[in-house]
């Protein structure tokens, strides 16, 4: 038994935005999504970012975890702000190192660039930090219902995504005793020669394969003894329910779109 | 290679919010040569103090001393390995860690990978599938045709070509019909008399515990709650049941049969055959006074 | 003593039920009959199992016993349609098994699975014991209602929301056999449900099989390397090889002592307690089964002396 592994990056919680209807966060991520591209000057990238700030605050998730998860994208934000900064050719020129110059424009893209990708990805973080990722299945399924009219496997789909999501953690731990009796027998997994990183790849993937195909085998079979054949004549039991807080928070982000269109330059 | 272990902690995500604390204050000894078994209910921490005996993890505070190494919280894994060679881990389930195309190959991987020169990790192959109860023609077969039991046994010769001085054993019979369990305990008794090996078994079964062990390590929620010979640890049954373990059936037998009697066993009754003596005594003791 | 009032309550259901089915019908019919039934493996030359007939009463526990290969998870794939024999007929509830009558089948047999981690299909408990209900076109309403006497049966109530990562093996195989009684079954088939449980585990999941088997009259047929569990059962099915070796009850079963030892299996270990006694001696009557009635035995020898 391991309680050590947390699917997707889900922290669990009771706040507001814990508890709205997945389809509702779906659908305020993607307008949110959509719209960063229409800010353009100072007033709208500080609504855009007042906006994501206060949704970040009602989830209750302390500061930090939400920033160690944007840790990794750092490095992505410093190159592109470096790179407006050396190659927009705009304004005054602010700052001259040598043969390069920084302009007021340039500094000015940069920024707004850079805040606009943290954004992009904070309010992605925030979605599957508050979200299940089965809770994400759901949604997606009753958001994609009505494509089943044009044969569009949509409970299939659903299915397989959330027995994958199922199996996340159990496969996580096999890659980890895999790795772990392997290393037994003297394979080392950080380092080494070409030749020897990909023997150790193989020690870990050939194993990692059989199992999966054996699970995914033996999971199949118990399914089937339990009954399953198909989408057809079959009856739902996890149910969404949009409650009057689901409605609140996509007006407030509609109501976001129709400011940053009329503020925007 | 003596084994010591002093003020032991293990926590799983130290520092984060799903740190976990799965070994505390762990002090306990095991001496060369002993063949020690370590019981204790599920998640009391038996796997996670296995995996310090060849620094696979590492003590978050207290150190491990293996010999001449010493493992603490800062020592860095490259130089553990080794280590790695001196102690031979077999995990539960082991036949998942199979993935070469031939039987000859998997167990030669190990060695190759501590520099041992190619043809001698196959004699030793060759000697090694025999020790494990399987004929020679089964080497230059692909280990995925073999049975489970035979797939564990091959995976089993794989850790023991690393010719290790201690080895580790994780729950290594599970799955395996009533023979197959006898064969395979019997067999790691064979070798660590012939090997001088010093043996650490993980096991559910009391029976096993008493058998063939000389001391019996109790885990009871991440830390040593009893350790001592077979004899001592399973004196009172009500303490260990108390903690969620039973004594082995024998005991239970002569524990029951003292009661009901009215009389007192000398015998420890750790295996069958003493029990039977035990009683055999017990009887002959009454005709005699007849 | 109100503890003992349900079950006298139920003694006394089960003697009418009883008595209402033998007035019903003599010839009542097994609930499970399985006649020469022969299976081989796709691109296989042997058999994985030869011939095999027996057959199972409303009600019983059935122990299917025999070595690693013995073709024991091959017969329970084939009982609920997973497999299809090539010579034989398997008849449950009367009915014929085959294309028309495997779905119904498989919704009054249920099967336990060896490992715990490859059946679980549900993101949480209680998604998982939906699976079935939902495979069988239940209404919600009432999914929630059986779901809740399903789960409230295995004592896993607090349980009902959380990840199967968190449940220990014991715990998840209860849960899979919660999925099964939310369906109401008749028959539930273990194969190796316990194997890969630690006593505890392993106790608890049994513990639950027998409560249904005697409170609701579940037929149970368990596949298990287990004799000590083995001789708990009602009646005993001796594998070797593909073919039916033995079969009857248990002390009749462990009679055949070292024939037994010489197929792969094991003993109980009071009847081989008894037995090694016995040939030291020590005049003990043949077959017993528990540590308990062994002392009684060697209590009233000693006695007497
Ligand atoms: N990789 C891991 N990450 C986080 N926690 C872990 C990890 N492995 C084990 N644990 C936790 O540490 C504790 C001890 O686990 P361990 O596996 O050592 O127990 P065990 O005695 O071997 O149990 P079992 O008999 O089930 O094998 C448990 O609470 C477990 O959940
Ligand atoms: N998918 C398969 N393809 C080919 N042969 C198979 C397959 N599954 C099982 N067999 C073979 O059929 C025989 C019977 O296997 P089965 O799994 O029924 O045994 P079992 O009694 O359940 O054994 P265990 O105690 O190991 O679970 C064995 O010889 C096995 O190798
Ligand atoms: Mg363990
Ligand atoms: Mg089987």
């Amino acid at each position: 038994m391991s309680s050590h592994l947390i699917i997707g990056q889900y922290v669990p919680g009771h706040s507001v935005i814990h508890r709205l209807d997945p389809r509702a966060k779906l659908l305020i991520v993607f307008v949110y999504v959509l719209i960063v591209f229409w800010a353009n000057n100072i007033p709208t990238y500080a609504l855009l970012s007042l906006f994501a700030v206060v949704f970040a605050a009602l989830s209750r998730i302390p500061f930090s975890f939400i920033a160690r998860g944007l840790k990794p994208i750092l490095w992505v934000i410093l190159f592109t702000l470096l790179l407006h900064l050396f190659m927009t050719k705009e304004g005054d020129v602010i700052y001259r190192i040598g043969a390069l110059s920084v302009y007021e424009g340039g500094i000015k893209q940069g920024l707004f660039i850079s805040l606009r990708f943290l954004l992009l990805v904070l309010m992605t973080t925030m979605l599957t930090l508050t979200t299940t990722p089965i809770e994400v299945t759901d949604g997606v399924e009753s958001l994609l219902g009505p494509l089943k009219k044009m044969r569009v496997p949509v409970h299939e789909l659903a299915l397989m995504m959330a027995i994958s999501l199922r199996f996340i953690p159990t496969l996580m731990e096999e890659t980890e005793k895999i790795m772990k009796a392997q290393a037994a027998r003297g394979v080392d997994f950080s380092g080494g020669r070409f030749s020897e990183r990909m023997k150790a790849i193989v020690s870990l993937l050939v194993p990692l394969f059989i199992s999966s195909f054996k699970r995914a085998d033996e999971l199949a079979t118990a399914m089937e003894a339990r009954g399953y054949r198909g989408g057809e004549g079959r009856t739902k039991f996890r149910q969404l329910s949009w409650k009057a807080a689901d409605t609140a928070f996509l007006a407030a982000v509609a109501l976001l779109a129709v400011l940053l269109f009329l503020l925007r330059s | 290679m003596d084994i010591v272990f002093e003020k032991v902690e293990h926590v799983y995500n130290a520092r984060s919010p799903l740190a976990r604390r799965a070994l505390y204050d762990v002090n306990v000894a095991i001496r060369s040569g002993a063949y020690v078994a370590i019981v204790g209910h599920t998640g009391s921490g038996k796997s996670t103090l296995l995996q310090h005996l060849n620094g696979l993890l590492q003590p978050t505070s207290g150190a491990v001393k293996i010999g001449q190494e010493t493992i603490t919280s800062n020592k860095r894994p490259k130089q553990l390995k080794p280590l790695r060679k001196k102690v031979g881990i077999v995990f539960q389930f082991p036949e998942h860690q199979l993935f070469e195309e031939t039987v000859e190959k998997d167990i030669c991987f190990g060695p190759l990978n501590f520099g041992v020169p190619e043809e001698e990790a196959k004699r030793k192959a060759r000697e090694l599938i025999q020790l494990v109860g399987l004929s020679e023609d089964v080497l230059t077969k692909s280990p995925f045709d073999l049975s489970g039991g035979q797939m564990r046994r091959v995976a089993i010769a794989g850790v023991l070509a690393l010719e290790p001085e201690v080895l580790v054993l994780d729950e290594p019979t599970a799955g395996l019909d009533p023979r197959g369990r006898k064969e395979m305990m019997e067999m790691f008794y064979r070798l660590h008399r012939e090997k001088q090996l010093t043996t650490v078994l993980v096991t559910h079964s009391m029976e096993d515990a008493a058998r063939y062990a000389d001391e019996i390590i109790v885990m009871h929620e991440g830390t040593v709650w009893g350790h001592g010979t077979p004899e001592e640890m399973f004196r009172d049954a009500d303490k260990l049941a108390a903690i969620g373990l039973s004594v082995p059936e024998t005991v239970k037998l002569k524990q029951q049969l003292e009661k009901r009697l009215g009389v007192v066993i000398p015998s420890p009754c750790l295996t069958l055959e003493q029990t039977v003596e035990a009683i055999q005594q017990l009887f002959a003791k009454v005709s005699a006074h007849e | 003593m109100n503890w003992t009032m349900p079950f006298f309550c139920l003694l006394f259901i089960g003697r009418i039920c009883n008595a209402a089915t033998q007035g019903e019908t003599i010839m009542a019919e097994p609930i499970l009959s399985i006649e020469g039934v022969s299976f081989r493996y796709p691109n296989q030359s042997d058999y994985a199992v030869q011939n095999v007939s027996f057959i199972a009463e409303r009600g019983e526990w059935l122990a299917i016993v025999g070595h690693n290969g013995s073709g024991k998870s091959t017969i329970a794939r084939m009982l609920i349609g997973l497999l299809r024999p090539e010579r034989g007929a398997i008849r449950l509830f009367g009915c014929l098994l085959d294309d028309t009558t495997v779905w119904e089948v498989r919704r009054r047999v249920g099967m336990v699975f060896q490992n715990p981690d490859n059946q679980f299909v549900g993101a949480t408990v209680e998604d998982d014991i939906a699976f079935a209900l939902e495979n069988n076109g239940i209404p919600r309403a009432e999914m929630v209602e059986r779901i809740r006497e399903a789960i409230r049966q295995v004592h896993m109530e607090p349980f009902l929301h959380h990840e199967p990562h968190r449940l220990s093996g014991g715990q998840k195989q209860r849960v899979a056999i919660a999925g099964i009684l939310a369906l109401r079954p008749d028959m539930i088939i273990l194969d190796e449900a316990t194997s890969m449980l630690d006593p505890r585990g392993r106790e608890e999941v049994l513990e639950t099989v027998r409560r249904l088997n005697c409170q609701q009259r579940i037929t149970v047929l368990s596949i298990t390397h287990d004799l000590e569990e083995a001789a708990k059962a009602d009646r005993i099915i001796v594998m070797n090889k593909g073919e039916v070796m033995a079969e009857g009850a248990p002390e009749h079963i462990f009679r055949l002592g070292s024939k037994l030892e010489r197929i792969g299996l094991d003993l109980p270990f009071a009847v081989k307690m008894g037995s090694r006694l016995r040939e030291q001696g020590i005049p003990l009557r043949a077959g017993y089964f528990t540590t308990e009635e062994l002392v009684e035995e060697l209590w009233t020898l000693y006695s007497k002396k």
